[in-house]
């Protein structure tokens, strides 16, 4: 039997003890659209739609390299979306139609 | 994936100030979009928690810590049960399950949350990016001094350092040392000595001078 260590275990998320890249004190003040998600999360977690163990286990299920690709509120949004498709909220053909009609829009403004 | 769209403004969003529009970006207008169709959330109330984001912040922590400070009765409910002494000053922090930590010669704490962004945020605002990095989950764990001296913050190898993991269901509020000379100081004077990265536990309280 192999003995596994205990980072053998660890989901993607897990990262206390842990040696990453070196840490720098950073930050950036908040885009709109980042408050934009801040607030729907929010305002679905008041309205009993998206439940805080929900958001991470689905931001917990991006996979090692988009978990650490995607920023902080890409994690989010792709999460929120994905409880909401769970949730049959909205389909991943509304959301696949709407993106390609705000696409079409925002380049007619080009 | 398409390359970006290119950053003229949304004709209905005039006050824009994002970046170009990443393909998430484009979810969250489309994911928005269809809530408020569907009448799973209005404008209205959106508007509403945009406000309630902006008036949580860590003056209200603050307020809290410069109250700790001033009046022993309320520093002994912030003791007991912190929840509730955010709740006898009129702040909501509604889910939250609060502990406060006191730092003091002889203990410093340090508040993180290493599986994702736990934190206080009724009382502190939204957290800054560092304190959601991978590099400060994972490294204030390890050498928490090391990660404390990129904040400038030096402690004595006699003060012992204790890192506090936070959860979904439970926060820490980190109650620093009551700045030197301060002792005629009134709470409102006092509070503004106590800033968010205080109340994480990464430098302490501002000193008089820098006032």
């Amino acid at each position: 039997m192999v003995n596994k260590s205990l980072t053998d275990y660890r989901g993607i998320h897990d990262l206390g003890g842990l040696l990453c890249e070196p840490f720098a004190p950073d930050e950036h003040d908040y885009e709109p659209w980042e408050k934009r998600v801040h607030a729907v999360r929010e305002l679905l977690a008041t309205k009993g739609l998206l439940r805080v163990d929900e958001l991470r286990r689905a931001v917990e299920g991006l996979g090692e390299e988009r978990y650490q690709r995607l920023s902080y509120y890409e994690q989010w949004i792709w999460a929120i979306s994905q409880i909401m498709l769970e949730r049959g909220i909205v389909t991943d053909a509304e959301i696949g139609a709407r993106v390609e009609t705000i696409r079409a829009k925002l380049a007619s403004h080009d | 994936m398409h390359d970006h769209i290119h950053h003229h403004p949304h004709p209905n969003q005039p006050d824009e100030e994002d970046g170009p529009f990443t393909e998430y970006r484009l979810l969250e207008m489309a994911l928005r979009e269809l809530l408020i169709e569907k009448e799973v959330i209005t404008q209205a109330e959106l508007h509403k928690t945009y406000q309630m984001m902006d008036d949580r912040g860590p003056h209200n922590g603050a307020r809290m810590v410069a109250k700790a400070w001033s009046d022993p009765v309320y520093l002994d409910l912030m003791r007991r049960d912190a929840t509730e002494a955010a709740k006898s000053i009129g702040l909501e922090p509604t889910w939250l399950n609060l502990i406060a930590l006191e730092n003091t010669d002889a203990v410093h704490n340090v508040v993180v949350c290493t599986l994702c962004s736990c934190y206080p945020w009724p009382l502190l605002g939204l957290p800054p990016d560092w304190y959601k990095s991978r590099a400060y989950r994972s490294d204030v764990v390890q050498n928490p001094r090391k990660v404390l001296a990129e904040f400038g913050t030096i402690l004595p190898e006699t003060t012992e350092v204790r890192v506090h993991d936070s959860s979904a269901d439970m926060r820490y509020l980190v109650v620093p040392k009551r700045p030197e000379g301060t002792e005629n100081w009134s709470e409102e004077n006092l509070a503004k000595l106590v800033t968010r990265d205080s109340m994480i536990g990464v430098v302490p309280a501002l000193a008089i001078e820098t006032l």
